[in-house]
C-alpha cells in the first residue's frame, strides 16, 4: 500500500533541501523533473506516479530522522529500487493479461486514443504557442531550426557566434525554449 | 565543441539509445540525478536525437535503434510527433513571410523595378550590354561620320533623318534606362528587402545573456504544489503557490487520506466563491492525485481546491478541501 505523506514530513524534506523555502521548492521542483525523465528515459509510461513513489519513500526516511547528506543520490538510488519492483509488477501484469476482460483492453485503447491530438490540432496550437513568445525567442527558434541536414551545423555556428555565445550554450537555450513550446502545444491540444 | 563536451556527448548517445550495460547505465543514472548540469545535455542530446530521426540524418543502424528502443513509450512518439510538426511549421512559416515580403516589394517598387529586374537576367543582361555596346559606338560613328560629309559620302550612303533619329533614342533611352547609379539602386533595394525579411540567421538576441541566466520567456518547468487536506484546519501554514510570470501553470498535488473512488472531480473556487476552474475526470494515484492548471486562471489571493467524486450510486460526495495562496512575481 502506498503511503500516505504527511506535510511534516514534506516539510522536513525541504528543509533538508534548503534553508531557504523558497530555493527548497525550486530543488524540490527540479529533482522532480530529473526523476521524471529517470523513469521516461527506462521507457516506463508511469513516469510521475512512480516519481511520486520515490518522493513517499525519501519523505518517509527524512520524517523518520534519518540523516541524508545527498538527496538526490539518496533519491536517485530509491528510484533504480522503485523501477525494478515496476519491472517485476509489469512482468506479473504480463502473465495475468490473458485475464483481463477484452472490454477493459478497448476502453483503455481507447482512452489512449483520445488523448491523442489530430495533426492539424497541433499545427494550430503551436502557431498559436510560437505566436505567444517574444519576438526574439521566435525569431530565435525559427533561425535555429530553418535549416537543412547539409547546413546545420555551419548554419548553428554562425548563428552562436552572430550572438557571441558558445554553441553549447545556443543548444541548450533553444532546448528550452523548445520543451516551452512542446509544453504549451500540449496543453493547447488537451483544452481543444 | 571541446574534446571533452564530444566525449560526454558520446557517452549520452550511448545512454539515450540504451547502449549501455546495466552497471554502467546506473552509474550514469545516478549522476544524472545529482548533476543538473548533465541532465541539460542529456536534454538537449535527446532533442538533437529526435531532431536526427526526423530530419532522416541517422544511419540505418541507429535508426534501427532509435526505432525499436527510443519510440517505445506513447511519450517519445508524441514528441517525435511535435518535432516533425514544429520542423514543417517553421518551413512553411519561413516560406509565407518570403511570399508575403515579396509581394510587399513589389508593391513599394518603382516603375523601373521591372527594368532592373530584366537586367538580372543573365542572357537579357548580356544581351542588353552588347545592344547598347552596338548602339553606342554605332551612335558614336555615325555622329562623327556626319561632321566630316566628304568622306561619308564617299564610302556610305547619306544618313537619313529616320536614321539620326533613331540613333537619338537609342541614346536616350539608354540614358532613361539607365539613369546614374540605377543599378547600385536596385542593388540597395534588394538587400534592403533581404533585409526586411525576419532574417533567420540574424535574430536580435541579447547576446550577453547566458544559457543558465534566468531569461524572460525562457521554458520553466512547472511547479508543484503538494497540498494537504485540512492543513488550514488543523492550524499549519497556507501552502503558497509561487507562479512566475513566464510559467504556463502550475501542477496541484492532492494528497489523499484513502482512495474509496475512481473517479474524481475538483474544482477551485476563488475568495469571492466563483468557480475558476473545473476538472472532472481525475484519478487518484498512489493516493494522490494532481492536475495542471493554467496561470492564466490564478491570479494573486487564496484559493480553495474542492474535491469530489462520485459514489456507487453515481450521487457526488464531498471528499475533502485543499486551500493555497498564489503570488505572481
Amino acid at each position: 500500500m502506498a503511503e500516505i505523506l504527511t506535510q511534516t514530513g514534506f516539510d522536513k524534506l525541504l528543509l533538508t533541501l534548503d534553508a531557504d523555502r523558497e530555493q527548497a521548492g525550486a530543488k524540490y521542483e527540479s529533482l522532480r523533473v530529473r526523476l521524471i525523465k529517470f523513469f521516461e528515459w527506462r521507457n516506463c509510461e508511469r513516469a510521475e506516479e512512480l516519481t511520486d513513489a520515490v518522493f513517499d519513500r525519501v519523505i518517509k526516511k527524512v520524517a523518520m530522522g534519518e540523516q541524508i547528506e545527498n538527496i538526490a543520490a539518496y533519491a536517485a538510488t530509491v528510484a533504480q529500487f522503485i523501477f525494478k519492483e515496476d519491472c517485476r509488477r509489469r512482468e506479473r501484469l504480463f502473465e495475468s493479461i490473458e485475464d483481463v476482460p477484452e472490454a477493459q483492453i478497448a476502453a483503455q485503447a481507447n482512452a489512449f486514443a483520445e488523448e491523442s491530438e489530430t495533426e492539424d490540432e497541433r499545427m494550430n496550437c503551436l502557431e498559436k504557442c510560437l505566436a505567444e513568445f517574444s519576438g526574439e525567442n521566435r525569431r530565435l527558434v525559427i533561425a535555429y531550426y530553418d535549416t537543412d541536414e547539409r547546413t546545420m551545423i555551419a548554419t548553428r555556428k554562425r548563428l552562436a557566434d552572430e550572438m557571441k555565445i558558445s554553441l553549447n550554450i545556443l543548444r541548450i537555450r533553444v532546448c528550452r525554449l523548445k520543451a516551452k513550446l512542446e509544453d504549451c502545444t500540449r496543453d493547447c491540444c488537451r483544452k481543444i | 565543441m571541446t574534446e571533452e563536451i564530444l566525449q560526454s556527448e558520446k557517452e549520452i548517445r550511448r545512454f539515450l539509445l540504451s547502449e549501455m550495460s546495466e552497471d554502467e547505465r546506473s552509474v550514469f543514472e545516478a549522476r544524472f540525478v545529482a548533476d543538473e548540469s548533465l541532465f541539460e545535455q542529456i536534454n538537449v542530446a535527446e532533442d538533437e536525437l529526435i531532431e536526427s530521426y526526423v530530419r532522416g540524418t541517422l544511419s540505418t543502424a541507429e535508426k534501427t535503434i532509435f526505432e525499436r528502443e527510443f519510440l517505445s513509450t506513447e511519450n517519445r512518439r508524441r514528441r517525435v510527433a511535435f518535432t516533425r510538426s514544429m520542423l514543417d511549421k517553421i518551413k512553411k512559416e519561413n516560406v509565407i513571410v518570403a511570399n508575403k515580403t515579396e509581394l510587399a516589394s513589389a508593391k513599394n517598387s518603382s516603375v523601373w523595378t521591372p527594368f532592373a529586374n530584366l537586367f538580372k537576367t543573365p542572357k537579357f543582361a548580356l544581351g542588353a550590354v552588347f545592344a547598347l555596346l552596338i548602339s553606342v559606338f554605332g551612335g558614336w560613328f555615325l555622329l562623327r561620320n556626319s561632321n566630316q560629309p566628304e568622306i561619308v559620302r564617299q564610302i556610305t550612303p547619306t544618313p537619313t533623318a529616320e536614321i539620326i533619329a533613331s540613333v537619338q533614342n537609342q541614346n536616350s533611352s539608354v540614358n532613361q534606362n539607365n539613369p546614374p547609379d540605377s543599378n547600385t539602386n536596385a542593388a540597395e533595394n534588394l538587400s534592403i528587402n533581404k533585409n526586411d525579411l525576419p532574417n533567420a540567421n540574424r535574430p536580435k538576441v541579447n547576446a550577453n545573456q547566458n544559457a543558465n541566466q534566468p531569461e524572460q520567456n525562457i521554458s520553466q518547468p512547472a511547479p508543484v504544489l503538494a497540498l494537504f487536506a485540512g492543513t488550514v484546519r488543523a492550524g499549519g501554514k497556507m501552502p503558497e503557490l509561487n507562479l512566475p510570470k513566464t510559467v504556463a501553470g502550475a501542477t496541484l498535488q492532492l494528497n489523499l487520506e484513502s482512495t474509496d473512488y475512481k473517479i474524481y472531480s475538483i474544482e477551485i473556487i476563488n475568495p469571492d466563491g466563483g468557480q475558476i476552474f473545473k476538472n472532472s475526470k481525475l484519478k487518484a494515484r498512489n493516493s494522490k492525485i494532481n492536475f495542471f492548471v493554467p496561470a492564466a486562471k490564478l491570479q494573486a489571493g487564496e484559493y480553495i481546491v474542492r474535491l469530489s467524486a462520485l459514489n456507487s450510486n453515481k450521487e457526488t460526495e464531498s471528499v475533502a478541501d485543499y486551500s493555497f495562496r498564489v503570488s505572481r512575481k
